[in-house]
Protein backbone atom coordinates (compact mmCIF):
# COMPACT_ATOMS: atom_id res chain seq x y z
CA UNK A 1 0.00 0.00 0.00
CA UNK A 2 1.22 3.55 -0.60
CA UNK A 3 3.07 4.77 2.50
CA UNK A 4 0.95 8.10 2.63
CA UNK A 5 -1.70 5.54 3.12
CA UNK A 6 -0.27 3.46 5.61
CA UNK A 7 1.11 6.47 7.54
CA UNK A 8 -2.49 7.72 8.21
CA UNK A 9 -3.69 4.48 8.83
CA UNK A 10 -1.25 4.41 11.56
CA UNK A 11 -1.85 7.69 13.14
CA UNK A 12 -5.47 7.34 13.04
CA UNK A 13 -5.74 3.64 14.73
CA UNK A 14 -3.38 5.27 17.21
CA UNK A 15 -5.25 7.98 17.91
CA UNK A 16 -8.30 6.12 17.69
CA UNK A 17 -6.69 3.27 20.24
CA UNK A 18 -5.31 5.51 22.41
CA UNK A 19 -8.12 7.73 23.10
CA UNK A 20 -10.40 4.54 23.79
CA UNK A 21 -7.87 3.60 25.81
CA UNK A 22 -7.63 6.75 27.97
CA UNK A 23 -11.66 6.88 28.14
CA UNK A 24 -12.59 3.50 28.94
CA UNK A 25 -9.64 3.68 32.00
CA UNK A 26 -11.18 6.93 33.31
CA UNK A 27 -14.39 4.69 32.87
CA UNK A 28 -12.77 2.04 34.77
CA UNK A 29 -10.87 3.89 37.57
CA UNK A 30 -14.78 5.21 38.24
CA UNK A 31 -16.53 1.88 38.83
CA UNK A 32 -13.67 0.36 40.50
CA UNK A 33 -13.91 3.00 43.27
CA UNK A 34 -17.90 2.27 43.13
CA UNK A 35 -17.95 -1.29 42.85
CA UNK A 36 -19.60 -3.06 45.08
CA UNK A 37 -16.56 -5.04 47.30
CA UNK A 38 -18.58 -8.30 47.17
CA UNK A 39 -19.83 -8.26 43.37
CA UNK A 40 -15.77 -7.77 42.51
CA UNK A 41 -14.79 -10.32 44.74
CA UNK A 42 -17.77 -12.96 44.15
CA UNK A 43 -16.57 -12.64 40.26
CA UNK A 44 -12.77 -13.53 40.82
CA UNK A 45 -11.59 -16.28 38.21
CA UNK A 46 -9.05 -17.85 39.58
CA UNK A 47 -10.03 -21.68 40.07
CA UNK A 48 -9.47 -22.85 44.20
CA UNK B 1 6.59 -5.17 -2.53
CA UNK B 2 4.67 -8.45 -0.98
CA UNK B 3 6.83 -7.87 2.14
CA UNK B 4 6.17 -4.59 2.67
CA UNK B 5 2.69 -5.18 2.01
CA UNK B 6 2.37 -8.06 4.55
CA UNK B 7 4.97 -5.82 7.16
CA UNK B 8 2.45 -3.19 6.47
CA UNK B 9 -1.02 -4.84 7.18
CA UNK B 10 1.08 -7.34 9.81
CA UNK B 11 1.98 -3.64 11.92
CA UNK B 12 -1.69 -2.48 11.20
CA UNK B 13 -3.13 -5.48 12.74
CA UNK B 14 -0.71 -5.59 15.91
CA UNK B 15 -1.53 -2.18 16.80
CA UNK B 16 -5.35 -3.28 16.72
CA UNK B 17 -4.96 -6.45 18.82
CA UNK B 18 -2.61 -4.43 21.60
CA UNK B 19 -5.72 -1.71 21.56
CA UNK B 20 -8.46 -4.66 21.89
CA UNK B 21 -5.80 -6.67 24.09
CA UNK B 22 -5.92 -3.77 26.70
CA UNK B 23 -9.32 -2.99 26.58
CA UNK B 24 -10.24 -6.29 26.85
CA UNK B 25 -8.08 -6.94 29.68
CA UNK B 26 -9.98 -3.90 31.61
CA UNK B 27 -13.19 -5.42 30.79
CA UNK B 28 -12.32 -8.34 32.49
CA UNK B 29 -10.21 -7.68 35.41
CA UNK B 30 -12.94 -4.64 36.27
CA UNK B 31 -15.84 -4.33 34.23
CA UNK B 32 -16.81 -8.06 34.08
CA UNK B 33 -16.51 -7.55 37.72
CA UNK B 34 -18.62 -5.13 38.98
CA UNK B 35 -21.37 -6.08 36.48
CA UNK B 36 -24.27 -3.66 37.02
CA UNK B 37 -23.16 -2.22 40.74
CA UNK B 38 -21.63 0.93 38.65
CA UNK B 39 -23.10 3.79 37.90
CA UNK B 40 -24.14 7.42 39.18
CA UNK B 41 -26.68 5.59 41.34
CA UNK B 42 -23.73 2.50 42.53
CA UNK B 43 -24.37 3.76 46.66
CA UNK B 44 -27.98 3.31 46.06
CA UNK B 45 -27.61 -0.44 44.23
CA UNK B 46 -25.98 -1.93 47.19
CA UNK B 47 -29.22 -3.02 48.22
CA UNK B 48 -32.45 -3.96 46.67
CA UNK B 49 -34.90 -1.45 47.85
CA UNK B 50 -38.00 -2.65 46.68
CA UNK B 51 -36.70 -5.89 48.74
CA UNK B 52 -37.29 -3.77 52.05
CA UNK B 53 -40.28 -1.82 51.48
CA UNK B 54 -42.33 -1.01 54.68
CA UNK B 55 -45.86 -2.36 54.41
CA UNK B 56 -45.28 -4.49 51.15
CA UNK B 57 -46.93 -7.70 51.43
CA UNK B 58 -43.67 -9.52 49.89
CA UNK B 59 -40.73 -7.57 51.58
CA UNK B 60 -38.58 -9.10 53.55
CA UNK B 61 -38.31 -6.79 56.80
CA UNK B 62 -39.23 -7.93 60.18
CA UNK B 63 -43.03 -7.42 60.77
CA UNK B 64 -43.66 -5.45 64.19
CA UNK B 65 -47.21 -7.29 64.07
CA UNK B 66 -45.48 -11.08 64.25
CA UNK B 67 -43.24 -10.62 67.45
CA UNK B 68 -44.54 -12.25 70.21
CA UNK B 69 -45.99 -9.33 72.62
CA UNK B 70 -43.23 -7.15 74.60
CA UNK B 71 -43.59 -5.75 78.60
CA UNK B 72 -43.07 -2.32 76.73
CA UNK B 73 -45.20 -0.99 79.82
CA UNK B 74 -42.61 -2.21 82.10
CA UNK B 75 -40.20 0.34 80.85
CA UNK B 76 -42.83 3.20 80.59
CA UNK B 77 -42.70 3.11 76.85
CA UNK B 78 -45.44 3.95 74.63
CA UNK B 79 -46.15 1.18 72.35
CA UNK B 80 -46.35 0.98 68.74
CA UNK B 81 -49.86 0.83 68.75
CA UNK B 82 -49.94 4.20 70.83
CA UNK B 83 -47.14 5.47 68.52
CA UNK B 84 -48.74 4.71 65.52
CA UNK B 85 -51.65 6.39 66.67
CA UNK B 86 -50.06 9.23 67.59
CA UNK B 87 -48.17 9.58 63.99
CA UNK B 88 -51.29 8.74 62.05
CA UNK B 89 -52.90 11.79 63.44
CA UNK B 90 -50.19 14.19 62.99
CA UNK B 91 -49.44 16.56 59.84
CA UNK B 92 -47.23 14.61 57.52
CA UNK B 93 -44.82 17.47 57.67
CA UNK B 94 -44.54 16.73 61.77
CA UNK B 95 -43.27 12.94 61.20
CA UNK B 96 -39.91 12.19 61.70
CA UNK B 97 -38.08 11.89 58.04
CA UNK B 98 -36.03 8.48 58.25
CA UNK B 99 -32.93 7.74 55.97
CA UNK B 100 -30.31 5.47 56.11
CA UNK B 101 -27.12 3.21 55.17
CA UNK B 102 -28.25 0.00 52.78
CA UNK B 103 -26.87 -2.38 55.39
CA UNK B 104 -29.82 -0.73 57.85
CA UNK B 105 -32.30 -0.17 55.90
CA UNK B 106 -34.14 -3.49 56.41
CA UNK B 107 -34.36 -2.70 60.37
CA UNK B 108 -35.12 1.16 59.76
CA UNK B 109 -37.65 -0.01 57.08
CA UNK B 110 -39.12 -2.17 60.15
CA UNK B 111 -39.28 0.47 62.40
CA UNK B 112 -41.00 2.62 60.13
CA UNK B 113 -43.93 -0.55 59.06
CA UNK B 114 -44.24 -0.30 62.77
CA UNK B 115 -44.71 2.99 63.58
CA UNK B 116 -45.73 5.05 60.36
CA UNK B 117 -48.86 5.43 58.41
CA UNK B 118 -48.83 3.73 55.02
CA UNK B 119 -49.34 6.67 53.08
CA UNK B 120 -46.35 7.92 55.03
CA UNK B 121 -43.77 5.83 52.34
CA UNK B 122 -44.22 6.49 48.57
CA UNK B 123 -41.87 4.46 46.32
CA UNK B 124 -41.73 5.04 42.87
CA UNK B 125 -40.45 1.85 41.77
CA UNK B 126 -36.84 2.59 41.82
CA UNK B 127 -36.58 4.87 44.76
CA UNK B 128 -38.64 6.63 47.34
CA UNK B 129 -39.78 9.79 45.90
CA UNK B 130 -38.70 13.52 47.52
CA UNK B 131 -41.73 13.45 49.72
CA UNK B 132 -41.71 10.17 50.72
CA UNK B 133 -41.21 10.42 54.80
CA UNK B 134 -39.30 6.67 54.66
CA UNK B 135 -36.08 8.01 52.36
CA UNK B 136 -32.97 5.90 51.63
CA UNK B 137 -30.15 7.78 50.49
CA UNK B 138 -27.28 5.38 51.86
CA UNK B 139 -24.25 6.95 53.84
CA UNK B 140 -22.76 9.44 51.68
CA UNK B 141 -26.07 11.12 50.93
CA UNK B 142 -27.67 10.73 54.12
CA UNK B 143 -25.40 12.21 56.52
CA UNK B 144 -25.87 15.77 54.43
CA UNK B 145 -29.45 14.89 54.06
CA UNK B 146 -29.61 15.36 58.32
CA UNK B 147 -27.39 18.52 58.50
CA UNK B 148 -29.13 20.00 55.85
CA UNK B 149 -32.73 19.45 57.61
CA UNK B 150 -34.01 17.13 54.76
CA UNK B 151 -33.68 13.90 57.27
CA UNK B 152 -34.59 13.70 61.02
CA UNK B 153 -33.14 10.46 62.10
CA UNK B 154 -30.39 8.77 60.05
CA UNK B 155 -28.93 5.08 60.74
CA UNK B 156 -25.82 3.92 60.01
CA UNK B 157 -22.39 3.39 61.52
CA UNK B 158 -20.44 6.04 62.97
CA UNK B 159 -19.30 9.23 60.46
CA UNK B 160 -15.86 9.47 58.23
CA UNK B 161 -13.96 12.47 59.31
CA UNK B 162 -15.47 14.38 56.13
CA UNK B 163 -18.67 13.82 57.41
CA UNK B 164 -17.92 15.39 60.33
CA UNK B 165 -16.26 18.14 59.04
CA UNK B 166 -19.44 18.73 57.05
CA UNK B 167 -21.43 18.92 60.41
CA UNK B 168 -19.05 21.35 61.72
CA UNK B 169 -18.87 23.57 58.95
CA UNK B 170 -22.63 23.80 59.04
CA UNK B 171 -22.59 24.55 62.42
CA UNK B 172 -24.75 21.42 63.36
CA UNK B 173 -23.96 18.94 65.93
CA UNK B 174 -25.08 15.59 65.74
CA UNK B 175 -26.08 13.48 68.18
CA UNK B 176 -25.30 9.65 68.04
CA UNK B 177 -27.53 7.28 69.63
CA UNK B 178 -26.19 3.58 69.95
CA UNK B 179 -29.04 1.29 68.82
CA UNK B 180 -27.49 -1.98 68.16
CA UNK B 181 -24.13 -4.11 67.29
CA UNK B 182 -22.65 -5.49 64.37
CA UNK B 183 -19.93 -7.33 63.07
CA UNK B 184 -16.77 -5.89 61.04
CA UNK B 185 -15.87 -8.93 58.84
CA UNK B 186 -13.48 -9.40 55.97
CA UNK B 187 -14.32 -11.69 53.15
CA UNK B 188 -12.33 -13.65 50.50
CA UNK B 189 -13.04 -15.49 47.03
CA UNK B 190 -14.68 -19.09 48.46
CA UNK B 191 -12.38 -20.56 46.49
CA UNK B 192 -9.44 -18.81 47.97
CA UNK B 193 -7.86 -21.32 51.00
CA UNK B 194 -7.66 -18.37 53.11
CA UNK B 195 -9.83 -19.30 56.14
CA UNK B 196 -8.52 -16.86 58.90
CA UNK B 197 -6.47 -13.78 59.79
CA UNK B 198 -5.35 -11.71 62.36
CA UNK B 199 -6.19 -8.16 62.56
CA UNK B 200 -2.40 -6.96 62.44
CA UNK B 201 -2.29 -9.06 59.01
CA UNK B 202 -5.07 -7.76 57.95
CA UNK B 203 -3.71 -4.23 58.89
CA UNK B 204 -0.38 -5.28 57.17
CA UNK B 205 -2.17 -6.28 53.90
CA UNK B 206 -4.48 -2.81 53.44
CA UNK B 207 -0.76 -0.91 55.09
CA UNK B 208 0.89 -2.67 51.80
CA UNK B 209 3.22 -4.09 54.21
CA UNK B 210 2.09 -7.93 53.14
CA UNK B 211 1.45 -8.37 49.50
CA UNK B 212 1.13 -11.40 48.82
CA UNK B 213 -1.20 -14.22 50.49
CA UNK B 214 1.50 -16.76 50.36
CA UNK B 215 3.02 -14.84 53.58
CA UNK B 216 -0.55 -15.38 55.19
CA UNK B 217 -0.71 -19.14 54.85
CA UNK B 218 -2.52 -18.50 51.32
CA UNK B 219 -1.52 -19.67 48.13
CA UNK B 220 1.28 -17.76 45.95
CA UNK B 221 -0.58 -15.06 44.93
CA UNK B 222 -0.94 -11.12 45.10
CA UNK B 223 -2.75 -9.64 47.45
CA UNK B 224 -5.71 -7.23 45.88
CA UNK B 225 -7.20 -4.97 49.04
CA UNK B 226 -10.44 -3.61 48.00
CA UNK B 227 -11.64 -0.65 49.49
CA UNK B 228 -14.67 1.64 48.94
CA UNK B 229 -15.39 5.07 48.35
CA UNK B 230 -14.08 7.20 51.10
CA UNK B 231 -17.45 8.53 53.18
CA UNK B 232 -19.01 4.78 53.11
CA UNK B 233 -20.26 3.22 56.19
CA UNK B 234 -17.80 0.50 56.35
CA UNK B 235 -14.74 2.63 54.23
CA UNK B 236 -14.87 4.77 58.08
CA UNK B 237 -14.99 1.64 59.97
CA UNK B 238 -11.99 0.53 57.63
CA UNK B 239 -10.04 4.00 58.30
CA UNK B 240 -10.58 3.47 62.36
CA UNK B 241 -9.76 -0.22 62.28
CA UNK B 242 -6.27 0.78 60.64
CA UNK B 243 -5.09 2.76 63.71
CA UNK B 244 -3.88 5.74 62.22
CA UNK B 245 -2.25 3.55 59.17
CA UNK B 246 -2.88 4.56 55.40
CA UNK B 247 -4.60 1.95 53.52
CA UNK B 248 -2.28 1.92 50.16
CA UNK B 249 -3.73 0.89 47.06
CA UNK B 250 -1.92 -1.81 45.35
CA UNK B 251 -3.12 -1.40 41.09
CA UNK B 252 -1.10 -4.24 40.12
CA UNK B 253 -2.42 -7.10 42.34
CA UNK B 254 -5.73 -6.37 40.46
CA UNK B 255 -4.05 -9.38 38.82
CA UNK B 256 -4.16 -11.55 42.42
CA UNK B 257 -6.92 -12.45 44.66
CA UNK B 258 -9.04 -9.92 46.48
CA UNK B 259 -9.65 -9.16 50.33
CA UNK B 260 -12.92 -6.84 51.37
CA UNK B 261 -14.74 -6.00 53.91
CA UNK B 262 -18.03 -5.37 54.92
CA UNK B 263 -21.15 -5.49 57.73
CA UNK B 264 -21.65 -9.21 58.83
CA UNK B 265 -25.07 -9.14 57.85
CA UNK B 266 -24.98 -6.43 54.75
CA UNK B 267 -22.91 -9.80 53.59
CA UNK B 268 -24.71 -12.91 54.69
CA UNK B 269 -28.11 -11.71 55.35
CA UNK B 270 -28.88 -9.29 52.28
CA UNK B 271 -26.29 -9.76 49.69
CA UNK B 272 -26.05 -13.57 50.46
CA UNK B 273 -23.65 -14.90 48.13
CA UNK B 274 -22.25 -18.05 48.29
CA UNK B 275 -19.35 -17.33 46.19
CA UNK B 276 -17.72 -14.90 48.60
CA UNK B 277 -17.09 -16.28 52.14
CA UNK B 278 -15.85 -14.28 55.62
CA UNK B 279 -12.93 -15.14 57.02
CA UNK B 280 -12.05 -15.68 60.77
CA UNK B 281 -10.10 -12.62 62.23
CA UNK B 282 -7.53 -13.98 65.72
CA UNK B 283 -9.44 -17.22 64.88
CA UNK B 284 -12.55 -16.25 65.77
CA UNK B 285 -15.62 -16.64 63.13
CA UNK B 286 -17.86 -13.70 63.13
CA UNK B 287 -20.84 -15.53 63.74
CA UNK B 288 -23.99 -14.28 65.54
CA UNK B 289 -23.13 -16.33 68.82
CA UNK B 290 -19.61 -15.07 68.97
CA UNK B 291 -20.99 -10.95 68.34
CA UNK B 292 -22.96 -11.81 71.61
CA UNK B 293 -20.33 -13.40 73.33
CA UNK B 294 -17.75 -11.06 72.70
CA UNK B 295 -15.07 -13.59 71.12
CA UNK B 296 -15.37 -11.83 67.89
CA UNK B 297 -13.22 -8.92 68.14
CA UNK B 298 -14.10 -6.21 65.56
CA UNK B 299 -17.88 -5.42 67.20
CA UNK B 300 -18.80 -2.11 66.55
CA UNK B 301 -22.05 -0.20 67.41
CA UNK B 302 -24.23 1.30 64.69
CA UNK B 303 -26.94 4.78 65.34
CA UNK B 304 -29.40 6.62 65.07
CA UNK B 305 -28.31 9.98 64.17
CA UNK B 306 -30.14 13.31 64.85
CA UNK B 307 -29.49 16.81 65.40
CA UNK B 308 -28.70 17.90 68.76
CA UNK B 309 -30.89 20.86 68.18
CA UNK B 310 -33.64 18.43 66.85
CA UNK B 311 -36.67 20.04 68.95
CA UNK B 312 -39.18 17.22 67.63
CA UNK B 313 -40.89 15.09 70.01
CA UNK B 314 -41.56 12.75 67.56
CA UNK B 315 -37.87 12.12 66.58
CA UNK B 316 -37.47 11.17 70.59
CA UNK B 317 -40.95 9.15 70.69
CA UNK B 318 -39.45 6.92 67.82
CA UNK B 319 -36.17 6.50 69.68
CA UNK B 320 -37.62 5.11 73.23
CA UNK B 321 -39.09 3.10 70.58
CA UNK B 322 -36.20 2.01 68.95
CA UNK B 323 -34.28 1.41 72.22
CA UNK B 324 -37.60 -0.24 73.98
CA UNK B 325 -37.93 -4.16 74.31
CA UNK B 326 -40.03 -4.46 71.18
CA UNK B 327 -37.11 -2.35 69.05
CA UNK B 328 -34.56 -4.11 70.62
CA UNK B 329 -36.93 -7.15 69.04
CA UNK B 330 -36.73 -5.78 65.60
CA UNK B 331 -33.07 -5.11 65.27
CA UNK B 332 -32.37 -9.05 66.74
CA UNK B 333 -34.84 -10.29 64.23
CA UNK B 334 -33.56 -8.50 61.47
CA UNK B 335 -30.56 -9.71 61.84
CA UNK B 336 -28.17 -7.67 64.07
CA UNK B 337 -27.58 -7.71 67.49
CA UNK B 338 -29.43 -5.31 69.98
CA UNK B 339 -27.55 -2.51 72.29
CA UNK B 340 -28.97 -4.07 75.17
CA UNK B 341 -26.93 -7.49 74.59
CA UNK B 342 -23.48 -5.71 75.15
CA UNK B 343 -20.76 -8.56 73.94
CA UNK B 344 -16.76 -7.19 74.16
CA UNK B 345 -14.92 -5.00 71.47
Amino acid sequence: MPDKLYIKLLVTITVIGLLLCIGYTVYTVEEYLNCSIIAFIANEWWPK
Amino acid sequence: MNRKLLFQAGSLLFLVLLFAGFLFGEWFLVTRRCRASFGGNAELKSIEAEKYLPFHEESLIVRQETLAETDTAAVNVPSAAMIRNRFAEMPREDLPVLDGAAALLPVYSAFFHALYPEDAAVFDGTQYTENSVMQYRNTLRGYKAIVDGTADVFFSASPSAEQQAYAEEHGVELEYIPIGREAFVFIVNAANPVETLTADEIRGIYAGRIRNFSEVGGVNQPINPVRRIAGSGSQTVMETFMKGEEIRPAPLALFGRSIGFSFRYYVEGIVGNAAVKMISVNGVYPSRENIRNGSYPLVIDFYAVKRKDDMNPNSQLLLDYILSPEGQRIIEESGYTGIREKGGE
